[in-house]
């Protein structure tokens, strides 16, 4: 009774396959007019479901047979991956010196200077002095004293010492920094000194003169060792102390010297 | 390898000072790697890797600073202060003792660099050695040698305790 049960069960399922496969052969044949008909609407998502999940299975099958392949395809997509990345690096790379130059080029037909562009490859290692060192030196002129910007016009310091393929740069933050300034639009004279790791300031600014917070500070070139109008950030902090000659100026730079990675040299 | 290891480890954190160590100062002040790699190897290394890894520092140090040779004496006047006086009186392989040498190795080292700076350069850092970052440098090499030499330390028993096993 059993395996009569079973005999006819596996039959309709074999004729119920015979059937789809037939009408698959029918649709198939006559695609256009069979799209138009009710039996396609019917059967088209059938359709499209087993096809999709027979895609699947023989995606499945085709690769754990062809895996090794696949292994060296990823492998060679990989590599190929990295180059592309690599070169992406140095585009990146490439833009950023690009700007660098571009904004050297306006200086320079503004003022009529000679740059350098060159790399910071170390920083002074310990907290008594801000100094960093660059990639170029005496071959490529760069002597003690010349003034080392960035992004434009902003003084970042000034070369301390230059051996012949490296120099030593103290950034204005560094207590031995110095220069003859302008602050302000009154263009009040003083001395912009670094401080080391606190607040650079203004000295020598007169009690009488009119300065406040956000002034502009910019180099005078009366010292001679700077040429004028290069920035050097803006006043953050004024204090003016009874009985005293000087007002106490701190200042805000616009940069912070141990994130510098590529500065301009002024020969 | 244990033999070259002082060097290679100092080599990386000195190589780390002049190079990532200044972007993540904090209040603008830098930790002092090769002093915390010395407080740390004091315990386990010889005298001579120890003060040939001071030299090491020390040169690495010099090349990226200003004052070319400063580096190197300092750190070696320390390391023989750590060997002579520190190990011998101040602690004999005490885990706080770690804290102590690296705290009080700020100070002295600081102290020698400024003073030999001001002497043979005459350039002035007293105002950052009587400021309040100074403290803060101490701090923090202070607790940099108190959890990586910690971590250092409970590796290298771990290691003998497997040893002792077999």
């Amino acid at each position: 009774m059993r395996k009569n049960k079973r005999a006819k069960i596996v039959s309709l399922s074999f004729s119920i396959i015979i059937c789809v496969i037939a009408v698959f052969a029918v649709t198939g044949e006559k695609s256009s007019a069979a799209n138009q008909g009710l039996v396609s609407q019917i059967l088209n998502p059938v359709r499209s479901y087993l096809l999709k999940v027979t895609d699947t299975l023989a995606d499945i099958f085709s690769g754990i047979l062809d895996s090794e392949n696949l292994k060296k395809e990823n492998e060679k997509l990989f590599i190929q991956n990295q180059t592309l990345k690599s070169i992406l690096s140095s585009y990146v790379e490439m833009k950023a010196e690009n700007e660098t130059l571009r904004e050297a080029l306006k200086i320079k037909d503004r003022q009529n200077f000679d740059f350098i562009l060159a790399d910071v490859i170390s920083r002074s290692p310990l907290n008594f002095s801000q100094s960093f060192t660059i990639n170029k030196g005496q071959t490529e002129e760069i002597k003690a004293g010349q003034a080392v910007i960035w992004a434009g016009q902003v003084l970042v310091g000034e070369v301390r010492d230059a051996e012949p393929n490296s120099s030593e740069i103290r950034a204005v933050s560094d207590g031995e920094f110095r220069a003859a300034v302008f602050v302000g639009e009154g263009r009040t004279e003083a001395v912009f000194k670094g401080n080391g790791l606190e607040p650079a300031q203004l000295d020598l600014v007169p009690v009488k003169a009119n300065i406040a917070v956000g002034d502009r500070i910019i180099t005078s070139g009366l010292d001679k060792k700077f040429p004028r109008g290069l920035y050097l950030g803006e006043v953050k902090k004024v204090k003016n102390l009874e009985g005293k000659v000087f007002q106490e100026v701190e200042v805000e730079l616009p940069f912070r010297w141990n994130e510098l990675e590529e500065i301009l040299v002024i020969r | 390898m244990r033999k070259i290891f002082p060097f290679i480890f100092i080599l990386a954190l000195a190589l780390l000072q002049i190079t990532l160590v200044p972007k993540m100062a904090i209040f603008g002040v830098k930790p002092n790697l090769v002093l915390v790699g010395l407080s740390i190897l004091l315990f386990t290394s010889n005298f001579l890797n120890l003060i040939l890894s001071a030299v090491l520092g020390g040169l690495i140090y010099d090349v990226s600073d200003y004052f070319f040779g400063l580096n190197i004496i300092v750190l070696i006047l320390t390391f023989f202060i750590f060997w002579f006086l520190g190990k011998k009186y101040v602690a004999s392989h005490h885990f706080l003792s770690l804290l102590s040498f690296s705290v009080f190795g700020t100070a002295i080292f600081n102290f020698l660099y400024t003073s030999l700076s001001y002497l043979i350069f005459h350039y002035n850092f007293f105002d950052y050695f009587l400021s309040w970052r100074h403290l803060l440098e101490m701090a923090i090499n202070g607790a940099l040698t108190f959890i990586f030499g910690g971590l250092f330390l409970i590796g290298v028993n771990i290691k003998k305790e497997n040893a002792a096993k077999f």
